[in-house]
């Protein structure tokens, strides 16, 4: 469906929704089946093409992509755990991503706020500066005047160490770890 | 950019910290890298929950106050170390210039006299009686304080009237010498006349070293007469000269060979006259009262023999003679002297016993004022001193003349 499309715009955007199923199969892999995992990715695509159809440059679309599949695992993961299904989801059964808050959000968010906090206690000054920094909405290269370092990739090396060293005090995942 | 540059800039994928350009090539890359896009799989989650305002503020509390506020930090700032290393060096080279500056060589003042304002000298003595009327009842210390306050009056009087006391520190080859040990009260010695003319104020006077040593060239009497404090001991062990004045000079010579000091000062003779009107001690040049019966007090600066004649017309009369201890009065009979106008008394103290006539004194006199330096009077206090420059004076004649109305 997407292929038939003709246009300038058109074939970029599915040159790169082609790139982004195969992303996205392979990330869903890791977390769920690999037929899931295929389900998961259509779903996205089909998503991406009814509602989001405007979207064609790669920053645009992948974030999207990336949102839209976290959620949909995320949903899964919940229904198989309440279902007692963990190898086979059913593609009726796959919701839409439900952007507005919701009780196992909250509570998920919430435990992921307790350990971000503890591992942010662990970090150096300058960690913690940078990271302050860019919850301020601050770019890198504001960064990098505000903290007087003499190059961007300055920057960029102390916030590889500074996110690795966070990623590590949370216990090397974002999110706890799944069941 | 490339991958690994990409790689680093995935911190900003979650807190929207990427400008166009930067998440441009990031996302470019992702489409191409899987491990690329599964890191930024795995960031979502993140990215997810700082797009919560509240969360994010939640987390910035728990980041703490802004760094650059604190008192620590501002001491860390490299300014602040700079203007520290600033200030240590100032403080070492003012240090280093101060102790490499070499001040000007200047003639000290040196304080050789202080003259005190009558209300300074009278305030300690006088306060006391008029505070304390219990200490004033007490009959026998009321004369003796009365005559040190008499005394001070006096000192203040002759500060007042331009007189100061110069202690005889250049001229005099011994330093100047102490008070006598015990003087008899009322008996001090007289002042030296001034020869500068001082303000009678209560500061010290300050002159260089330079002008007063020219000014002290000449010997003062009261140096003479105290010179001979110092030399005590040398008299000591000068044994008794009972033989002539050659042989006294002879073992004075023999003594000063001995000491290989040149004697000048310490070898001077002098007599503090005065004279007793009862019990009162006035100066010799008081007009008495025609008949008046008085008394000459004596006092010797070294030991010796007094010997006082007297004059009455053409007549010679010895009226006293005996031997003198040194500073310790030596008084006399009262005079004979009837009538009134000038009477005439000679004074003579010698080093050695001798056999003479009044006649032979007053030749004496004749012949030694030559070698008078000085006569000394100062009526408040009674005195008057002659002394005699000499290397080795073997004796001082002075002659008296009383006043009698």
């Amino acid at each position: 469906m997407i292929a038939t499309e003709t246009g300038g715009g058109r074939v970029e955007r599915e040159e790169i929704l082609v790139k982004l199923r195969e992303r996205i199969v392979s990330f869903a892999a890791s977390h769920l089946s690999r037929d899931a995992a295929e389900d998961l990715a259509q779903e996205v695509l089909m998503l991406l093409h009814e509602k989001y159809a405007h979207l064609e440059r790669p920053e645009d679309l992948l974030p999207l992509s990336l949102q839209i599949v976290r959620f949909k695992i995320m949903s899964q993961r919940r229904k198989s755990v309440r279902r007692g299904e963990y190898t086979q989801v059913s593609i009726g059964d796959i919701q839409l991503p439900d952007l507005n808050a919701n009780p196992a959000d909250y509570v998920e968010r919430k435990q992921m706020m307790e350990q971000l906090t503890k591992a942010i206690a662990g970090l150096g000054d300058r960690c913690r500066q940078l990271l302050r920094l860019k919850l301020q909405g601050k770019t890198f290269p504001e960064i990098q005047k505000i903290m007087g370092a003499a190059a961007i990739n300055t920057i960029y090396t102390w916030d590889h160490r500074c996110r690795k060293n966070l990623l590590d005090a949370m216990g090397g995942d974002w999110e706890r770890p799944k069941r | 950019m490339n991958r690994e540059e990409i790689q680093k800039i995935l911190g900003g994928y979650a807190t929207g910290t990427l400008t166009p350009e930067e998440r441009q090539a990031l996302f470019a890359a992702a489409l191409d890298d899987q491990d690329l896009f599964d890191a930024l799989g795995r960031e979502q989650s993140l990215r997810d929950l700082l797009r919560d305002p509240g969360a994010k503020a939640e987390l910035l509390a728990a980041l703490g106050t802004p760094k650059g506020g604190g008192f620590w930090a501002w001491l860390h700032s490299p300014l602040v170390a700079g203007l520290a290393m600033a200030c240590v060096a100032a403080v070492a080279v003012v240090s280093v210039w101060q102790g490499t500056q070499v001040k000007p060589l200047a003639p000290a003042p040196m304080i050789v006299a202080e003259l005190k304002s009558p209300e300074k000298m009278k305030a300690p003595e006088t306060k006391p009686l008029d505070a304390a009327p219990a200490l004033r009842q007490d009959a026998p210390m009321r004369p003796k304080r009365e005559s040190m306050v008499r005394r001070d009056a006096t000192d203040a009087v002759t500060a007042a009237t331009g007189k100061k006391e110069i202690a005889p520190t250049i001229n005099a080859p011994a330093p100047p010498a102490p008070p006598p040990p015990a003087p008899p009260r009322g008996a001090a010695l007289g002042t030296v006349t001034e020869t500068v003319s001082v303000e009678p104020t209560s500061q010290a006077v300050s002159v260089s070293a330079q002008p007063l040593a020219k000014e002290k060239l000449t010997p003062e009497a009261r140096a003479l007469f105290y010179g001979n404090g110092l030399a005590q001991a040398k008299n000591a062990l000068v044994p008794p000269l009972i033989g002539g004045s050659a042989g006294a000079q002879s073992a004075g010579a023999s003594m000063r060979a001995a000491t290989g000091k040149k004697d000048s000062a310490v070898s001077n003779l002098g007599v503090r006259v005065s004279i007793l009107r009862g019990d009162v001690e006035s100066a010799v040049t008081t007009l008495l009262d025609p008949g008046e019966s008085v008394r000459l007090k004596l006092t010797p600066n070294e030991d010796g023999f007094f010997y006082v004649a007297a004059r009455e017309g053409d007549v010679w009369k010895m009226l006293a003679s005996g031997p003198a201890q040194r500073l310790k009065p030596f008084e006399t009979p009262p005079l004979p002297f009837t009538g009134s106008g000038q009477k005439q008394l000679y004074v003579m103290l010698s080093r050695q016993a001798q056999t003479l006539t009044p006649q032979s004194m007053a030749g004496m006199a004749g012949l030694k004022r030559a070698n008078l330096m000085e006569t000394l009077a100062d009526q408040d206090r009674a005195m008057e001193v002659a002394a005699v420059q000499n290397s080795a004076p073997q004796q001082v004649v002075e002659p008296i003349t009383l006043t009698y109305r």
